[in-house]
């Protein structure tokens, strides 16, 4: 309970930090970062506590976002109750793909994972009469409408992502304390050994996966919202997918705060390199690809591993317990 | 009495190699019974059936006078009938005392519970003092003990123990022989698989002996060690040319 009460600390100073800010452009750019971590918090219940790598997670994305604004602009359901629906959907979806794939493990599981997410990717695009295809779908409005989850204020879907992040945070704290963060640690160790302890790994694996997919989803539904616009390539693109992926190892899988330190550190070079040299020429995706490769070569484990180690060279450091590792 | 364990004609080849040829045996329950061969006999291709981790090619395997061919390596640990195995299995992410907790969770107790149970186990294996701590760093013997408790939380019935002595200090093989003579005294039925036959002799009051994925014979230990054919199987039919491989050990 400690944990979650230094989260909900954190959270306020973060909260009236943004309500205080007064320039929009570094709001959004937060608001992003939030919602990045968000999702590779929600990885992390399959990637990080599980070890399975999922590189199609953008499509636990796509199709809630996708469900919940079609069900709102030709049916007219409320986005509160089109949410529900759309998480129920990725979790359909991860149980048929978490079912299909359970033998799989490793490269292989990553490749199954990376193959599903492109078959989503050109159902959408596909059917074009329905998602409008490749030209996306616009979400317009001028006025606040909570119930609709339209806000004109950026900093309402700021608070939106930062609250889910806690949210989410706290939540996969309690998931590595409970019996089935067990199950699950016992199944990444090795998948014999949990079964011959009586963990049933297929079932452990499913949910882990319908759990991850639901959480993800989660933040989907917002996120589209937040940019206004569903573009398919960028929900369900591969891209996003490994992003995702991509920001929670590089944080550090074993920590609880990696997968936010991730997002932080990609938005910051991200918004910075754009800020330099435009969005144009590549350069932020150059000099992203090569603060990965610098950080992979000093230590794998990523960022968090790399500040305790440098918090443990410290020869007088104080005795206080940074590590935020769940064991 | 019906056996606790009892197999009819269990086969099972990886393609042209044959690991199981026609293997028949029983295990009444109460007591320790031993099982010896040279490498290759088929002793862990045998677990591996037993615990459902291989199905077999052909052949029955009743539990407790129970069919358990339909059941997963889970279910049946959840029904009483455990392995460990040669190589430890540590729960890098979780502590000692976490990972032996699982098995207990399986069995259903809450986590104080399985924590307080844990904790005896640990106990009695004088591993009490490294049950806060990441199993990463620890010690071979230790890690095998430790998937031995893990299995024990169970509370199962048949424990399939494949070489779990190998690679214990002198201390530890002590211990551990004491607490599997213990445990064996409160019904709980052991198959040891193993090279030491140091341990054979002191725990198995039934031996078994495979060869070439068959039973060779099986009876009271110091008969059957004696026994021409079981020489034979780990000397080679020729004395002089055989590669002693099993026999270094034995």
């Amino acid at each position: 309970m400690k944990r979650a009460l230094v989260i909900m600390v954190v959270w306020a100073l973060f909260a009236s930090a943004g309500i205080l800010l007064r320039n929009n452009y570094l709001v959004s750019v937060a608001t992003s970062a939030a919602f990045l971590a968000v999702w590779g918090q929600s990885w992390n219940v399959l990637g990080g506590l599980s070890g399975n790598i999922s590189l199609g997670h953008s499509m636990f994305v796509a199709v809630p976002a996708y469900v919940t604004i079609l069900l709102f602009q030709r049916a007219d359901v409320s986005p509160l109750l089109g949410a529900l629906l759309g998480i129920a959907a990725a979790v359909a979806l991860a149980a048929v793909i978490g079912a299909a794939t359970l033998r799989l493990t490793g490269p292989y599981f990553s490749l199954a994972t990376l193959a599903a997410g492109a078959v989503v990717l050109s159902l959408i695009l596909h059917y074009d009469e329905l998602t409008s295809g490749p030209s996306g779908i616009p979400i317009s409005f001028a006025h606040d409408a909570p119930e609709k989850l339209e806000f004109t204020n950026v900093r309402a879907y700021y608070l939106i992502a930062i609250t889910l992040l806690a949210a989410v945070t706290i939540f996969l704290d309690m998931i590595k304390r409970s019996r089935l963060g067990y199950y699950i640690a016992s199944i990444k160790s090795s998948e014999a050994a949990a079964a011959a302890a009586g963990v049933r790994v297929a079932w452990v694996k499913v949910l882990a996966f319908c759990l991850s997919a639901a959480l993800t989803a989660l933040g989907g539904v917002f996120y589209v919202f937040f940019i206004g616009f569903a573009d398919p390539n960028f929900l369900a693109g591969l891209a996003l997918s490994v992003k995702i992926a991509l920001i929670a190892v590089v944080g550090g899988t074993g920590f609880l705060i990696g997968p936010i330190i991730g997002a932080v550190f990609y938005e910051t070079i991200d918004a910075v390199a754009n800020a330099y040299f435009g969005a144009a020429g590549g350069w932020d995706v150059m000099i992203l690809g090569l603060s990965v490769v610098a950080i992979v070569m000093t230590d794998p484990r990523g960022l968090c591993f790399m500040a305790e180690r440098l918090w443990q060279a410290i020869p007088f450091r104080p005795k206080v317990n940074i590590s935020a590792r769940g064991v | 009495m019906t056996a606790l364990l009892a197999l009819g004609g269990v086969a099972k080849s990886f393609g042209a190699v044959q690991s199981l040829v026609d293997v028949t045996f029983a295990i009444e329950d109460h007591g320790i019974v031993g099982l010896i061969g040279p490498n290759g006999a088929g002793k862990s291709t045998l677990i591996n059936v037993l615990t459902g981790v291989y199905a077999p090619n052909s052949g029955t395997v009743y539990f407790a006078g129970r069919d358990i061919a339909a059941l997963s390596t889970a279910d049946r640990a959840r029904i009483g009938l455990v392995r460990t195995f040669q190589r430890p299995h540590p729960i890098l992410d979780l502590t000692c005392i976490e990972g032996v907790m699982v098995g207990g969770l399986c069995r259903g107790l809450s986590q104080a519970e399985a924590r307080s149970e844990a904790h005896e186990k640990l106990e009695l294996l004088g591993l009490a003092n490294v049950a806060d701590y990441s199993p990463r760093k620890l010690p071979t013997g230790h890690l095998k003990l430790l998937d031995f408790l893990r299995v024990l939380m169970l509370r199962p019935r048949l424990v399939l123990l494949d070489e779990l002595m190998a690679g214990l200090s002198h201390n530890e093989l002590e211990v551990v022989q004491g607490v599997i003579e213990q445990l064996a005294q409160t019904g709980i039925t052991f198959l040891v698989v193993e090279h030491l036959m140091g341990v054979i002799r002191r725990l198995s009051r039934h031996l078994v002996v495979m060869d070439a994925g068959q039973i060779v014979t099986e009876g009271e230990p110091t008969t059957v060690i004696h026994d021409p054919r079981v020489v034979a199987a780990y000397l080679g039919d020729d004395v002089e040319s055989g590669s002693g491989d099993g026999a270094s050990h034995a």
